[in-house]
């Protein structure tokens, strides 16, 4: 461990330089505005559209959202791993009051792995097959730090027995295809850390993992994350993952955050008739067996040429003629740090006013003003 | 944990499966050692019941299944399948009873030919084996027109063969050898054809076998004309009913698109990649129940899936169950998924079971160590249950090449002692309805404390 507290000294020294001491003062990160999208033949992807958000230091933010939310594109956005074609890109990032959104790779390379460093969701193909893992940890070292192989060695050692890895020093000459999925998620998250980041993203870190094994690299990251006093965002589409382990979370659906809160507030006191069917759909150990579960009907809407209006109007059991025709924008609830963006939220006289209306009448507004949207949906007819 | 033993099967004449003693090895190499993927589980299904297997990857609850529908087979052991044992048929015997079991795979989009169109992914197996469309007298037809078309096709090669030999080889003309070429080609085009046809009706009529010998024979002694315009009466003939057994199947396979929640009109002329993984599971769904099974074998089928979409899923397949009175076996990792589906849940760790119960029983009150441990993994969706940290089972599950000695799970279970090591335990009725297999099982109320991990039995030497 000292030679961990040594090694985030050395590189507080050796990236000095690059990034000149800011007060630690003002958010990590500040994302604002950012929109990315895709240009491909079929037409524009608003793949991310519009996001802001910030995060302070040694804070943990949870992105939840289904699969083509638009979550990943948006870390990869903000770590610039995007390739440069066919993308189009606005808005500003910011860290440590630096703006980022624009640099490249050559630029981004002193800042991947040192300042901020991302663990992917498929820990067999995110490492180098043909490499040892021990290399593959000592390469950012190498890079970054001005320090001996021999001691980059021992540091891979140390990070090693830091993440769990057992017999460290025989693991270091090992390959990925002989470690298991578990341990292979640890080395992953060892290159992360390696280099002492501020900021750390993690890309569905457990989704190819088992319960067991997703419990433990989840304490894993958190203790870490803790102990370093490091910035965190958590993707996932799992609420349990992000439930007792985030500060913040961030629900994000058809490229926009819908809603975002404190951990606690957003699951006591959820606004967003999206966030309310997620939590709904997953299914509950406390539930008996043969439990019907919630499910959220149709599908998410297609990111090119999204709808106007609200853009989960089309599968919202609130949904009122206001939505189809205009974007709620996101606002402030009364809980400090609630912002969400719904015209008629959950738990609100005018929420349940539209959902009674709406049940009365057996279909909502935007099935019987949005014909196109109907018809969408009914690819995915949901049974129940 | 875990154990062999018998103690939680049903009576074997009233479950629709009924598995004992199964064993899946595997060879590692060259050098002898063997994976012992599966070690002695014994299972059994009632129709119309849903098992749920539990485990963390690698604990043989994918084997196990699979050596059920003898995919491969296992190494030992006797399946049990609608009072027929599956590991003593062979080929063709064994290859019928298939489309009475099928199977859903973990990844919906890699299971489906990406080239292939919806529509034809779902006939497939009608298609294969002619189901549903072919009534038994038009069947007997088919296979007279086979008959016919044998005889003919014989009759013509050997013309073919014969004209091209008897030309004097001096007066050779390209007229007479493009002429011999184009019937040569005719002849083993219908030839290829037909020896499909063949194929597929000789594994359904084993008296065609006899009929298609018969008239090759006679074949050789007929002029060709006859054969040319038989020939083409056949070839217009054989088409139609193909066509008729095309709309015959594509009827049954909307009706089965539109079951799981597909537009067929819509689906039907598009290929996978143009579908979410949601629709690509419905999509194995559809193909799955078309050929009418009794046992379905859901591999992980949600475990690649969004949670919302998880639950569309879920529900289709509990609908699925109801509406076409299948048997399912569910395999997943996660409990909370297998609890909501499953009639009766077995636990397996390292190629053994560890628990078997209702679900709401067991889960209320579990019993071994392991199912605690992986019921305190499972991350809730509710920020006021704090993960506490050490709440995790710790290690990862030991090598399948060399299990370790007694009870497997010892290795990593915080209440192992000496006697876990020696005395490989069997399974008992803990409660009723409720087996379990572990020598000091849970009592009720009892709380797993990951913390007592005792290390005296830890190092301890594998089982050869």
């Amino acid at each position: 461990m000292s030679l961990l507290r040594r090694r985030q000294r050395d590189t507080a020294e050796t990236t000095a330089e690059r990034f000149p001491a800011e007060p630690l003062e003002g958010p990590l990160l500040e994302v604002t505005n950012v929109k990315t999208h895709f240009d491909s033949p079929r037409g524009v992807v608003h793949a991310v559209d519009d996001v802001s958000f910030s995060l302070d230091r040694g804070r943990t933010l949870g992105i939840v959202g289904e699969s083509g939310s638009g979550k990943t594109v948006l870390s990869r956005s903000v770590m610039g791993l995007l390739p440069k074609k066919h993308v189009i890109r606005e808005g500003s990032i910011t860290f440590e009051g630096r703006e980022i959104g624009n640099l490249g790779a050559s630029e981004m390379r002193h800042i991947w792995g040192s300042q901020m460093a991302m663990i992917f969701q498929d820990p067999m193909t995110s490492l180098n097959p043909v490499m040892k893992v021990g290399n593959q940890v000592t390469e950012s070292l190498l890079y970054h730090l001005d320090i001996s192989r021999t001691y980059a060695d021992e540091l891979a050692e140390a990070l090693f027995t830091s993440v769990g890895i057992p017999e460290p020093k025989r693991r270091l000459d090992e390959y990925p295809h002989q470690l298991s999925g578990g341990l292979r998620q640890r080395v992953m998250i060892a290159i992360a850390l390696a280099c002492g980041p501020k900021l750390l993203f993690a890309d569905e870190p457990t989704t190819a993992l088992d319960v067991t094994v997703q419990a433990q690299i989840l304490d894993l990251l958190q203790e870490q994350q803790r102990e370093r006093f490091m910035a965190m965002i958590l993707v996932t589409h799992d609420l349990g993952v992000v439930a007792g382990r985030t500060d913040d979370i961030a629900v994000m659906y058809a490229g926009k955050i819908v809603e975002k809160a404190p951990t606690s507030v957003l699951f006591r006191n959820m606004k967003m008739p999206y966030t309310e069917a997620l939590v709904q759909s997953i299914p509950k150990l406390a539930d008996k067996s043969h439990t019907r579960l919630h499910v959220i009907g149709g599908r998410p809407p297609p990111l090119i040429n999204p709808p106007v209006g609200c853009r989960f109007a089309p599968r919202c059991p609130y949904a009122q003629e206001k939505c189809v025709k205009e974007e709620p924008p996101l606002r402030e609830s009364d809980v400090p740090g609630h912002t969400f963006a719904c015209w008629f939220p959950v738990g609100t006289p005018e929420g349940r006013d539209a959902l009674e209306r709406n049940r009365a009448a057996g279909v909502t507004a935007a099935v019987v003003s949005d014909g196109a949207a109907a018809a969408v949906s009914t690819t995915a007819t949901e049974v129940g | 944990m875990a154990g062999s033993g018998t103690a939680h099967l049903r009576p074997a004449d009233q479950t629709l499966l009924h598995a004992e003693h199964l064993v899946v090895e595997f060879p590692v190499g060259r050098s002898g050692l063997k994976v012992n993927a599966v070690s002695d589980v014994s299972l059994d299904i009632l129709e119309g019941e849903t098992l749920g297997l539990v485990g963390e990857s690698g604990c043989g609850k994918s084997t196990t299944a699979r050596a059920m529908i003898q995919l491969p087979p296992p190494t030992s052991g006797s399946v049990v399948f609608e009072g027929q044992d599956l590991t003593k048929l062979k080929g063709e015997t064994l290859r019928r009873v298939r489309p009475r079991m099928q199977m859903i795979f973990q990844d919906p989009i890699s299971s489906l030919n990406p080239r292939r169109k919806i529509g034809d992914l779902v006939t497939e197996g009608l298609e294969i084996w002619g189901i549903g469309a072919q009534q038994p007298q038009r069947r007997a037809w088919t296979t007279t027109a086979a008959a016919v078309m044998s005889f003919i096709l014989a009759g013509m090669s050997f013309l073919a063969a014969m004209l091209f030999l008897a030309q004097p080889l001096r007066s050779f003309s390209l007229v007479a050898l493009i002429v011999y070429v184009l019937f040569s080609l005719l002849s083993a085009a219908m030839g290829a054809w037909f020896i499909r046809l063949g194929v597929a009706l000789l594994a359904r009529e084993p008296w065609a076998r006899f009929a298609s010998i018969v008239s090759s024979v006679l074949g050789l002694l007929v002029a060709w004309p006859l054969g040319i315009a038989l020939g083409l009466l056949m070839f217009t003939r054989p088409t139609r009913d193909r066509d008729f057994r095309r709309t015959e199947y594509q009827k049954r396979a909307d009706d089965v698109l539109d079951a799981v929640g597909l537009d067929p009109e819509q689906a039907r002329g598009r290929r996978p990649h143009e579908f979410s993984g949601g629709q690509c599971q419905r999509i194995s769904i559809a193909r799955a129940v078309i050929t009418e099974p009794k046992l379905i074998l859901c591999d992980e089928p949600v475990s690649a899936l969004d949670v919302s979409v998880q639950a569309q899923i879920l529900n289709l397949l509990q609908e699925m169950k109801a509406r076409f009175g299948l048997t399912l076996v569910f395999i997943a990792h996660d409990l909370a998924v297998v609890k909501n589906v499953s009639d009766r849940v077995a636990v397996m760790y390292l190629g053994k079971i560890c628990e078997v119960a209702q679900p709401d029983e067991l889960y209320e009150h579990p019993v071994h160590p392991y199912t605690a441990a992986l019921l305190a993994a499972i991350p809730e969706p509710d920020p006021e249950v704090r993960p506490s940290e050490r709440d995790a089972l710790s290690g990862e599950i030991p090598s399948p090449v060399s299990p370790p000695s007694g009870c497997r799970f010892r290795t990593r279970c915080p209440k192992a002692q000496q006697k876990c090591a020696e005395e490989e335990p069997v399974i008992e009725e803990v409660r009723p309805g409720h087996f379990a297999a572990c020598h000091f099982p849970l009592a009720e109320g009892e709380e797993l404390d990951f913390t007592a991990r005792t290390d005296a039995v830890a190092p301890a030497p594998a089982a050869s």
